[in-house]
């Protein structure tokens, strides 16, 4: 192994070195270099960086987030039917590095950049959210916090957050099989844990670094056994070689695993991303065959065609039906 | 493995380095006699003169030279700097972390990705020489942010790397160049092992050939296509070539053709777009 370890280099601006997690965070990477910056985006924003070096060795940079702690949400996602829907980024990048994720073209570059003062995160949520009027919060969005829970410990505080505001729904996507994380809590109702899952090709070939199916079934399992509301994500569903075998098996395999019945719900979204971010991965990323196949691109958007995503979506469908009920089958807005 | 241009301040400094790797002078244009270049399989090091102005003209003249021949170098910087005593010792190889400007305050970061076994420091510039000790514990030398501001333009932080051999405690002592060139003899093994990791792990950026160049070149004009059309007809031609395959036939034949109206520049750009992506699913 010629490539450093992950967070060999941790780069911490000034207003972040005061928070508790800084320390905690410091404490659990002891071998690694610290590095005092100003502001995250001396390092963070540099140009020209190369994703495909960097992501050999990635570094973590810590810092205070100013002001943006929740945006609207976005068009790509389902809103499960809450007209007041945010995202929040406690994080920015992801520990996987999945060949087909929109932040390789969103971002300028895959160093981890973890906000330290999650308070102010929660106290915005808490402002913006106020009432009773229910709400929907994505919490690993731009990142896949489950699989880093054991470092940044930000699930655990955005559950503690979900029991004090029972009329947010929140929602931690995840491909990890780390459900381990979580064992010492017990579970409120308004908090989804949502799995994506792949077939195993697609796991193997295209989503570098995540769990096998297997262990993500595994613990959507036991996740099951824990009390906590599950929620799976066909999504997205790629147009690979074979994609009609290859996605009969992952609905086939899931549902011989988990319980149907105590699901909350089954997402599918067939693969779609920003035009924009589409041609600057096409840019970092020309040897890939998935990034550079030609989509369909129209309204700013980049996917497959009308027809082929009908004909994606009937098929995922209809098997995913033989084990669910149809209310528990939630649409991605603009792709049925 | 990738080329690399090493820039030094000082014909001492890289004297050793010269010898070491047993280069030989390349005197073939104007920015080659100037920077005294040298070059032996694969490494080219050249030298610029002290102080960050003339570091940074001489990083992108090099860098920019060696461009024109179709090269994508790694940039690295090697050369002496002091340190405050107790921050590292005489003879030390640091690899820097973190390179600031003292007179703007500017702060520049060269990835350092690969394994190594050196240990690493930040390092300040400063405009003149540094003569007691500073308060700051970095290293102080008079050129790095000049070549990391210059290097920065040109290439990505993940392939920039500054390596600096302790040459005093900055308590005003001079070294003539025999005892820089001993300080840099000295360590010039474990700069290798730098280098040659370096250069065998962080491959270069993708590019055309120059057939594919002629084939683009040919397409813009014949077809006129727009700047926004090249660049996606260029990216489409990466994207074949990253596949290990050839452009495909349809591409020449496509341009065959008399393309004269919109309508025809149209059609043409999208089926010579098409003949490079293939339908065939990933
Ligand atoms: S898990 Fe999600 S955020 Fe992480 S790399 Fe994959 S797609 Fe991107």
């Amino acid at each position: 192994m010629t490539f450093l370890p992950l967070f060999s280099h941790i780069y911490i601006e000034d207003a972040a070195r005061e928070y508790p997690l800084t320390e905690h965070i410091l404490a659990r990477f002891p071998k690694a270099q610290t590095i005092s910056i100003q502001n995250y985006k001396e390092v963070f924003n540099r140009p020209r960086q190369r994703w495909e070096h960097q992501r050999q060795s990635l570094k973590l940079i810590l810092a205070a987030r100013r002001d943006s702690f929740l945006y609207p949400g976005s068009s790509f996602v389902p809103n499960f039917d809450h007209t007041r829907f945010f995202y929040t980024t406690p994080i920015l990048n992801c520990v996987y590095g999945c060949e087909y994720c929109y932040l390789q073209g969103l971002l300028s570059s895959p160093t981890m950049v973890a906000f330290v003062n999650h308070t102010a995160f929660t106290e915005a949520a808490a402002r913006e959210l106020s009432g009773s009027t229910p709400a929907y919060l994505c919490i690993s969005y731009d990142t896949d916090l489950l699989a880093i829970e054991d470092i940044f410990g930000y699930c655990a505080e955005w559950i503690e957050f979900a029991k004090s505001h029972p009329h947010v729904t929140i929602e931690i996507r995840t491909k990890s099989a780390n459900i381990r994380a979580l064992e010492h809590i017990t579970p409120p109702s308004n908090v989804i844990l949502a799995w994506t899952l792949s077939p195993d090709d697609v796991v193997k070939r295209f989503e570098h670094k995540t769990p096998s199916l297997q262990a993500r079934l595994k613990a959507i399992a036991h996740a099951q056994k824990l009390q906590w509301r599950v929620r799976l994500c066909f999504d997205p569903i790629l147009r690979v070689k074979e994609w009609q075998k290859h996605y009969q098996e992952l609905v086939e395999t899931t549902f011989a695993t988990i319980e149907p019945n105590a699901l909350a719900d089954v997402s599918l979204g067939v693969f779609r991303i920003n035009s924009g971010y589409l041609r600057t991965m096409q840019e970092q990323r020309p040897d890939s065959r998935l990034v550079t196949y030609p989509y369909h691109v129209q309204n700013g958007s980049a996917s497959y065609t009308d027809a082929e995503r009908q004909e994606m979506i009937t098929h995922v469908s209809e098997h995913t039906l033989r084990s669910i009920p149809k209310e528990k089958l939630c649409p991605v807005p603009w792709q049925w | 493995m990738r080329p690399a241009l090493v820039v030094t301040a000082l014909m001492c400094e890289a004297t050793p380095l010269i010898d070491a790797w047993g280069l030989r002078p390349l005197r073939r244009s104007e920015v080659e006699e100037r920077f005294q270049l040298f070059y032996g399989d694969g490494v080219y090091v050249g030298v610029s003169g002290i102080g960050k102005l003339r570091s940074a003209v001489a990083t992108s003249a090099l860098l920019a030279h060696l461009r024109s021949q179709d090269l994508t170098p790694l940039a690295i910087n090697i050369g002496i700097a002091g340190c405050p005593a107790g921050l590292a010792r005489l003879g030390d190889l640091i690899l820097v972390h973190k390179v600031r400007d003292v007179a703007t305050n500017s702060r520049l970061y060269p990835d350092i990705l690969i394994k190594h076994h050196l240990k690493e420091l930040p390092l300040d510039t400063h405009d003149h020489p540094v003569t007691t000790p500073p308060s700051e514990q970095a290293l102080v030398d008079m050129e790095c942010s000049g070549f990391m501001q210059a290097a920065t333009t040109l290439v990505s932080p993940s392939e920039t790397a500054v390596l600096k051999v302790i040459s005093d405690h900055c308590d005003g002592t001079r070294l003539s160049p025999e005892q820089v060139s001993q300080h840099l003899g000295a360590v010039s093994d474990q700069i290798t092992a730098v280098i040659t990791s370096l250069r065998s792990e962080l491959p270069a950026p993708l590019q055309l050939r120059t057939e594919d160049i002629q084939a683009l070149d040919f397409a813009t004009s014949h077809a006129r296509l727009s700047v926004t059309q090249r660049i996606e007809l260029e990216r489409a031609m990466l994207a074949t070539r990253a596949s290990g395959k050839a452009l495909p036939s349809e591409f020449h034949s496509i341009l065959a053709q008399p393309i004269k109206s919109k309508d025809q520049r149209r059609i043409a750009f999208a089926a010579l777009v098409a003949a490079l992506r293939g339908e065939e699913l990933p």
